[in-house]
């Protein structure tokens, strides 16, 4: 009976385990499996990262004044991904063919919003200066076209079949430009008043 | 009746087609040569209207498997029930039944068990829509404790029903036991599962096999590598890989890691329910993240970390992370003797220990117990010896055996399968051959039929995998260890104090992730 | 008495009770302080840090949080139990501090048999558990209740056994003269070793304390007779806990450790001094040691305890006769 008493006792006198976190840190190894980072140049938009991702949490995005239903502007496409379904597995990063998307050492996701963990390829650029920075607003509009906003939401199907067919007629020259935009900002005012509605923006 | 025998290094395996009538014979057959019930899977063929049953049976003194399959139509599905020969199939039955709709006759009334009493529908079959039951809505009836949906419970003299409900501090997870208590003294007690149920059998047939790689870990949380593991040492078996010898060294290597963390959160868990206030749960913690910042270093993560693949391993070790793990199995070695101190040496721990929760011989087997709880009751078996996988055919190791089957026997194996797994460690870790960790595998097109079983640090797991062309299975299942553990508990409780049930519940090591899928 | 008498008494009286309130109100929270850091030092790790320098400030935040809490009565609930229990175990826990003596020259009252009305006091406090217990309206609390009750069945006859020898040795039941006579001749400690080590084991089990906690066994019944109170009423009977740990500390010490006897400083220094110490010994016992089942608490109290006190009786008899040839 007196073995255990002088066991834990002994304990006292030894430097305890905790680390005080606010004011030490601890030193996370190489290869920690954190956030993303996409070099946007050397990615050639070949899609496999968005096939073999488990949880379906990378879709595409196009830059501006390109047609995202267009065959021939596949190469022009660049991974976004929602942060809040990935599991960070690093299965996107084996399978990349010239090895653009790596996962770092950032391991801090924190947002107000829904649409904030979902982070377009500019935001997750690995070259820091030609990092760009977008609004929610802005974020939303540019990822309309994907599944990752009609995934949470099932109505804002609707308002995304709109947007396709004005595009659609728009590349296709049966529209003229005025009445596109025109077109184009009322159906981004009512996918924003949607999205705000549902609670993701 | 058909029967078809296949020799492979890791052992024979026999293949037999029977009639629903002939299986209960089989049964008692089987029992009365020594061999273990394994599991019951379910395939639904819908295309040539049929339901295949395969009962697994394994022996238990050389590593014969043994196979029943039969064929029953689809539209009513019945067969002859096994739960009077081996109680242990009880549990299996009620989750065909619950998944597939198949229907076994002659037993006590079949609930469901993994999805709510009222559902509509039986999931895993092929042409499940999920639109039938009402999402939105509670559940309208419950299930009484010992009595049907029907009738109420009678209060008889001096009974009444104690529930350890879903939220308990001494139920390591999410489930339900229902106690039924005569003054102090537990008549029956029966446990309740299914509250975290996902379906990631069903998840698995959507996906590719890579894909399913971070998912089969995520079955158990507590041990996620020994699952991983498992299910690439089946696809590897399938399609006759041989992965190189560097990744066999390093992936032993990480399995034994894994045991050993695994077998300390037990030991974290299991000592505050018999009252210390924690202290030996603070230790054993704090020995585990040792042991974490060694799979971090490793794999990249701490929980979960997708690392085997079909074809070897995704990462290298270098040589730092070699000095880490001598440096803390050394450190395991001198806390493991102050551990044993403060527990062993402690009366109140013994007087609460010994002699409680006994389960041992001819009922061991037939309530389905494997692993430590099996060792503990006087068998030595032990997969990794009897049908060896990876490199342990080679390797220098004892099996722990005790012969009372009480709590303290099974916390005794723990703690020597822990010096065992650090043996093992140290017979390989300088050894370790160089060359390339991992070899290109073609997964276009996958056939074939396979049944594949390892030593959990819980029990004897198992995964079936059937594969009829492309790049998706057909059907994957996991047999887990604590699914058949847990229902054993009908059988240790009775004639126990309301003050034991936390030791016994306890020294069974359960991770409810496993037993809900 | 007359009215000469009541003015000399009545200031003194008042200081000193004052003075003991005070003492014991800042000691409390200290116990509680020191409760949690040493049991953290003992897990290996740092216990409370933020509030305050070394968080001597955490107790008075807890307090806060209790008081804003809401109170929640079950439905099946007795109301008037559920209200008057907390105060009364509360109440029974502080009473016997106007009767022990913190120097000779403090003390509230000392009257002809102190220690018997302290052991009386202290015993009435399971009857209010297991009223709190009944009237709670769930079958936990009624299960803890009932093993409280039962409990103290176990620990009354042997704690009053080995006071009886040092009544013995000394002669008397008053508190003071217990303490005199150890200040003449030696420490009962070294005379009566096993009436110390039965003594100890009594108190633990009078304080519902690891490894004798039983009527609140956190892994079975969520917490015990506990359950179903919130808020202030649980602040209070937490601090009943530690106010009857402080008391039975304060009985041991008069009892075998000689009380306030000490070489140079103040008398009361060295009483405060040995109360921490027994209060130690509480806690590293509360984390080493495991939860014993009922039966086998009953069976160690009547088997073991009851026949070793009545040895200690004889043995005491045995040095009395020795001592006076």
């Amino acid at each position: 009976m007196l073995s255990p008493l002088r066991r834990t006792i002994a304990y006292v006198f030894r430097r305890p385990f905790t680390v005080m976190i606010p004011r030490e840190t601890l030193e996370l190894p190489d290869g920690y499996r954190g956030i993303h980072e996409i070099n946007t140049d050397t990615c050639i938009g070949c899609g496999l990262c968005g096939k073999i991702c488990p949880n379906k949490a990378i879709d595409y995005v196009f830059p501006e004044g390109k047609n995202p239903y267009d065959p021939k502007n596949f190469r022009l496409r660049r991974p976004a991904i929602d942060l809040g379904h990935c599991m960070f597995c690093a299965l996107c990063e084996e399978v990349c063919p010239t090895n653009s998307i790596k996962l770092t050492k950032e391991f801090q996701l924190y947002g107000k919003k829904r649409i904030d963990l979902i982070r377009l390829p500019y935001e997750l650029e690995s070259r820091k200066e030609k990092r760009k920075e977008y609004s929610r607003d802005e974020r939303a509009k540019m990822l309309i076209s994907t599944e990752l906003i009609s995934r949470i939401s099932p109505e804002v199907k609707q308002i995304e079949e709109k947007w396709r067919k004005v595009t659609i007629s728009y590349y296709n020259g049966e529209i003229s430009e005025e009445e596109y935009k025109s077109a184009i900002a009322k159906i981004e005012s009512e996918y924003l008043e949607k999205l705000r509605e549902v609670g993701i923006l | 009746m058909k029967e078809e025998e296949l020799l492979s290094e890791r052992g024979k395996e026999v293949k037999l087609e029977i009639s629903p009538e002939e299986i209960r014979s089989l049964s008692s057959k089987l029992l009365k040569e020594r061999h273990q019930f394994l599991g019951i899977t379910a395939v639904d063929f819908p295309r040539e209207n049929k339901i295949e049953l395969i009962y697994h049976f394994a022996s238990l003194e050389d590593s014969t498997v043994i196979w029943a399959r039969l064929e029953l139509n689809r539209e009513s599905p019945e067969v002859p029930t096994i739960s009077d020969i081996y109680p242990g199939a009880d549990w299996h039955e009620r989750e065909a039944y619950d998944l597939f709709g198949v229907i076994f006759t002659g037993r006590e009334e079949l609930r469901r068990i993994l999805l709510p009493d009222d559902w509509i529908g039986h999931p895993l079959r092929k042409d499940y829509s999920g639109d039938e039951y009402d999402w939105q809505s509670q559940t309208k009836e419950f299930y009484y404790p010992f009595g049907t949906v029907k009738e109420k419970i009678k209060e008889e003299d001096g009974v009444f029903y104690l529930h350890v409900g879903p939220q308990h501090p001494v139920t390591h997870g999410l489930w339900r036991l229902q106690l039924k208590v005569r003054g102090d003294t537990i008549l029956e007690g029966t446990p309740d599962i299914g509250y975290i149920h996902c379906g990631i059998e069903k998840l698995c047939e959507g996906l590719n096999y890579e894909q399913i790689v971070p998912l089969s870990e995520r079955i158990c949380y507590g041990s996620g590598m020994s699952w991983s593991m498992l299910y690439v040492l089946g696809v590897e078996s399938l399609l006759g890989v041989e992965p190189p010898e560097r990744a066999q060294y390093i992936r032993t290597i990480v399995l034994e890691l894994q045991r050993i963390t695994s077998h300390l959160l037990w030991l974290g868990a299991f000592c505050p329910d018999l009252g210390t206030y924690h202290s030996m749960l603070l230790y054993a913690i704090r020995e585990r993240e040792k042991f974490l910042d060694i799979f971090e270093r490793i794999t990249g993560g701490r929980l979960l970390y997708n690392y085997p693949r079909i074809g070897g391993v995704s990462r290298d070790i270098d040589d730092r992370t070699i000095e880490k793990i001598k440096e803390t199995l050394k450190d395991l070695e001198s806390h493991l003797e102050e551990y044993e101190d403060i527990l062993d040496k402690n009366e109140f721990f013994l007087v609460r220990t010994k002699g409680v929760g006994v389960l041992r011989g001819e009922e061991a087997i037939r309530w389905g117990l494997t692993g430590p709880c099996l060792r503990a009751a006087g068998f030595k078996y032990d997969v990794r010896k009897n049908s060896p996988y990876l490199l342990y055919a080679d390797l220098d190791f004892e099996i722990p055996v005790y012969k009372e089957g009480d709590v303290y026997s099974r916390y005794r194996v723990r703690i020597e399968e822990m010096r065992e797994s650090s043996k093992i460690i140290n017979q390989l870790i300088d050894e370790i051959p160089k060359g390339e960790y991992r070899k290109k595998v073609n997964l276009r097109n996958v056939e074939g039929e396979i049944a594949f079983r390892t030593e959990d640090p819980r029990g004897e797991s198992m995964v079936y995998i059937l594969a009829k062309g492309g790049e998706k299975p057909y059907r994957v299942k996991f047999r887990s260890p604590a699914y058949m553990n847990l229902s054993a508990l009908r059988r240790m409780l009775p004639g126990h104090k309301v003050a034991d049930m936390a030791a016994i519940v306890g020294s069974i090591d359960l991770c409810m992730g496993e037993v809900d899928r | 008495m007359t009215l000469q008498d009541l003015l000399i008494y009545l200031p003194r009286f008042v200081l000193t009770s004052i003075l003991i309130l005070l003492i014991f109100s800042v000691d409390l929270i200290m116990i509680i302080w020191f409760e949690r850091k040493v049991i953290g030092r003992i897990h290996h790790r740092r216990s409370i840090t933020e509030t305050g320098p070394f968080g001597l400030l955490q107790n008075i935040a807890d307090f806060i949080k209790l008081m804003i809490k809401e109170d929640l009565i079950p439905k099946k609930a007795n109301r008037i139990i559920h209200d008057l229990t907390p105060p009364l175990i509360a109440f029974s826990g502080i009473l016997p501090l106007a009767l022990i003596p913190f120097s000779s020259e403090i003390y509230v009252s000392n009257p002809e048999n102190s220690l018997l009305l302290v052991l009386a006091i202290c015993s009435i406090s399971p009857f209010f558990v297991l009223l709190a217990g009944i009237g709670s309206g769930s079958k936990y609390p009624v299960i803890g209740g009932f093993r409280a009750a039962l409990q103290m069945v176990s620990y009354e006859i042997p704690l009053v056994l080995s006071a009886l020898g040092v009544v013995m040795l000394s002669g008397t039941f008053n508190l003071m003269e217990i303490v005199r006579s150890q200040v003449e001749n030696t420490w009962y400690l070294f005379l009566q070793p096993l009436g110390f080590f039965i003594f100890l084991s009594s108190s633990i089990m009078e304080n519902e304390r690891s490894p004798f906690d039983i009527p609140e066994a956190e892994s079975e019944l969520v917490a015990g007779w506990r359950t179903e109170f919130s808020s202030i009423k649980f602040g209070l009977i937490m601090g009943s806990e530690y106010m009857k740990m402080f008391v039975n500390s304060a009985l041991v010490t008069l009892l075998y450790l000689g009380g306030w006897d000490g070489p140079l400083l103040p008398e009361i220094f060295w009483f405060l001094l040995k109360v921490h110490l027994i209060i130690f010994l509480f806690i590293w016992i509360r984390v080493t040691l495991m939860r014993l089942r009922m039966d086998q608490l009953l069976k160690l109290s009547w088997n073991y305890l009851i026949p070793l006190s009545l040895l200690n009786l004889l043995l005491t008899i045995v040095e009395k006769v020795m001592i006076g040839a």
